[in-house]
């Protein structure tokens, strides 16, 4: 069973598709949301499921901007995205035994919808109940365009959760 | 005659209200109805073998769904956990916490997912091997062919997904997941069936001086893997990997195994 284990992140490490980014560490934040974050990162009540609440794009001046208001410049513009996850109750990890039960898999991808290219992060986790943060860099390309950016929550590689939202950049 | 065809109506309301079995003092009856979660609708068909399972501290109970809904007559009152199990194909994606008393009905989504199971094991010369069956193993193995239920939302038929299975020892970590003697054969036959082969499997995992070692007489549990096509030289991306019960004993010949 530890062979699996050790199997999956060096296959989910192996995954990460953009170089030059910092660690993408999810973090467990409790069953509060805590002094300013945002107001639909919060769960509707009596949430049931392992939900990504809401995705936040901050700009390199720390202000919250929305997808399709990005900049492009001369360089390009290294924006950081905020994944807010929440976790009922009852579906915590580790659940049963197991590999395939005892961690998830986050994916992250970015693809332009011109070219379908593009990359991803992907690693494993375990949620606490309450509310857990990822935080990963969103690069955006130094041309005016769109880009589809993924964001899925996987057990035993299949969809639990998922967001999906469109970054346009532009002059 | 106005008290009276008041009385009637009264009566026949509450047989029309009372859907479900009648519950004993003391107990409560619960009805299921379950749902796909993307279209709504209710999953009818019985290839999925979806069991719902109500556990609480003290008791727990079982019901298979049938026709899209599962009905538990008589249910000691209290707090429970509702859970699914399935051949294949969905997934509890909520937390269903529920309070049994009286006679109540609910609707549980469940998503659909890939995902395969299997339903038949054989083995070439020797036919179908049940659960709890025993695998005569030859020097040089047995060829396994597995064959059971698939779907794949991501990767739909008629793509050429692959299909892996592993007759895992009790012990994985020590004694391994056997010996293939060549190369799994496998695929989809139909948009919902697939099939699989392995050559020359013995249950054995290590060779020291041209003999398989490390050899194992039983198994509980089948390791399984879907995944998309290979494409173009490139290994195929997994769509499930999960674990399915399947007790199997082995009878070695002596002086086995070659691989």
């Amino acid at each position: 069973m530890r062979r699996w284990l050790v199997l999956v992140c060096v296959l989910a490490s192996a995954c990460g598709g953009d170089a030059n980014h910092t660690p993408v560490t999810p973090t467990p934040i409790g069953l509060s949301l805590p002094p300013g974050a945002p107001g639909d990162a919060a769960a509707k009540p009596d949430t049931t499921r392992i939900t990504i609440t809401t995705v936040e794009i901050i700009g390199p001046d720390g202000v919250r901007v929305t997808p399709d208001r990005l900049k492009i410049t001369p360089t390009a513009v290294s924006y950081n995205m905020r994944v807010w996850i929440f976790c009922p109750q009852g579906l915590e990890g580790p659940q049963g035994s197991g590999w395939n039960t005892e961690i998830l898999e986050y994916q992250i991808r970015k693809s332009s919808t011109a070219t379908n290219t593009g990359g991803a992060f992907s690693g494993g986790l375990r949620l606490e109940v309450g509310y857990t943060v990822i935080e990963a860099p969103l690069v955006m390309t130094t041309r005016p365009g769109q880009e589809r950016v993924t964001t899925e929550i996987l057990r035993n590689y299949a969809v639990i959760a998922r967001n999906e939202f469109t970054a346009v950049s532009s002059e | 005659m106005a008290r009276r065809i008041l009385l009637a109506v009264l009566i026949a309301g509450g047989l029309a209200c009372d859907s479900l079995p009648t519950a004993p003092s003391g107990s409560a009856s619960l009805r299921v109805q379950v749902i796909d979660d993307l279209t709504r609708q209710p999953i009818a068909d019985p290839v999925y073998r979806i069991e719902l399972l109500l556990t609480s501290a003290n008791n727990s109970y079982a019901q298979p769904v049938v026709n899209g809904s599962a009905t538990f007559p008589s249910v000691a009152e209290g707090e429970y956990r509702l859970n699914t199990a399935a051949l294949f194909g969905y997934l509890q994606v909520d937390v269903v916490n529920v309070r049994a008393e009286k006679s109540q009905t609910l609707t549980l989504a469940l998503a659909p997912i890939d995902d395969f199971g299997v339903e038949q094991i054989s083995v070439d010369g020797q036919g179908t091997i049940p659960v709890g069956g025993t695998i005569a193993i030859p020097m040089r193995g047995v060829t396994l062919r597995m064959r059971g239920k698939y779907q794949s939302p991501r990767s739909p038929w008629p793509a050429k997904n692959s299909f892996a299975a592993s007759v895992a020892s009790p012990n994985p970590e020590v004694d391994g997941f056997g010996h293939e003697g060549g190369r799994t054969d496998s695929g989809p036959v139909s948009p919902g069936e697939f099939e699989l082969a392995i050559p020359n499997w013995t249950p054995c995992s290590r060779i020291v001086e041209g003999r398989l070692v490390s050899c194992y007489t039983n198994a509980d549990t089948l390791m399984l893997t879907m995944s998309t096509p290979f494409e173009r030289g490139f290994g195929g991306s997994p769509l499930i990997r999960k674990y399915q019960k399947w007790a199997l004993k082995f009878d070695l010949a002596p002086g086995c195994c070659l691989p």
